[in-house]
C-alpha cells in the first residue's frame, strides 16, 4: 500500500522490493550453515590455504549482500513515518561507522598491548560494513518499536 | 502538538486499523501520531482532515512549546 501524492511530491529512498527481506535472510541464514561446513571442512584440511582464502571472502561477501538486501527491503507498509525512521536511522549508521572507525583500532590496541603487544590494525572495509549494517538493523527496529 | 484525532475516530467507532487503511498508512503511523511521538506531513494532515470532513486546525492543534 503506498500513498501516491506523497512518493510523487516526496522522492524517498529507493528501497528494495519486498521479497528481497525474505532473500537476505536466507543469504544470512545460508552463509551462517556454509561457515559452519567450512569450519568443519578446515578441521579435516579438506582446502587449501589458497582455498581458504577465498572461500572465506566469498562467504563474508555472501553475508554482506543478504545483510544489506534485508536492510534496504521494503516494510509491508513502506509509509512516511517509515522514511522518516530510515533517514534518522542512516545518519546515526554514517556517524557509528565514522566513530566506529576512528575508535576500533586503538581498542584493538588496546586489547593486543595487555595480551601480546602487537602493532595498532585498521579495520578491513568488510568488518566495517557488517558492524554498520548490524547497526542500522538495530537501530531501525527499535525506533519502529518506540517511534 | 495535540491532536484530536481519536477523538474524532471515536465518534465514528473506527479503530486505527481502519484509519490507518482508508489513508493508505500503517496502524502504527496513526498510533504514533495520536501519542505525539511522529508529527505527520502536510499531505498526510490533510488526508486525515479531508477524511473525518474537518479543517486541519480542527484536528492538529500546536502546544505553546511548538
Amino acid at each position: 500500500m503506498e500513498n501516491k501524492l506523497y512518493k510523487k511530491t516526496n522522492k524517498g529512498f529507493k528501497v528494495f522490493p519486498r521479497i528481497f527481506k525474505k532473500i537476505g535472510v536466507i543469504l544470512v541464514l545460508g552463509t551462517v550453515l556454509l561457515t559452519v561446513l567450512f569450519f568443519v571442512a578446515l578441521s579435516k584440511n579438506m582446502l587449501s590455504s589458497e582455498g581458504v582464502h577465498w572461500v572465506g571472502l566469498i562467504l563474508v561477501d555472501l553475508l554482506i549482500i543478504g545483510m544489506l538486501f534485508f536492510s534496504l527491503a521494503a516494510e509491508k507498509i513502506e509509509d512516511e513515518r517509515i522514511e522518516h525512521i530510515r533517514l534518522r536511522v542512516l545518519s546515526s549508521s554514517i556517524l557509528f561507522a565514522v566513530v566506529f572507525t576512528i575508535a576500533m583500532p586503538f581498542a584493538e590496541l588496546l586489547v593486543d598491548k595487555i595480551w601480546s603487544g602487537e602493532k595498532i590494525h585498521s579495520l578491513s572495509p568488510q568488518q566495517l560494513i557488517i558492524t554498520a549494517l548490524l547497526w542500522y538493523n538495530f537501530m531501525f527496529f527499535s525506533l519502529k518499536r518506540k517511534q | 502538538m495535540k491532536t484530536l484525532i481519536k477523538v474524532e475516530r471515536a465518534k465514528r467507532d473506527m479503530t486505527q486499523q481502519d484509519l490507518a487503511e482508508a489513508i493508505g498508512v500503517s496502524r502504527q503511523t496513526i498510533n504514533s501520531i495520536e501519542a505525539d511521538r511522529y508529527t505527520p506531513s502536510t499531505i498526510l494532515a490533510l488526508k486525515i482532515s479531508a477524511f473525518f470532513k474537518v479543517t486541519v486546525n480542527e484536528i492538529f492543534i500546536l502546544d505553546d512549546d511548538d
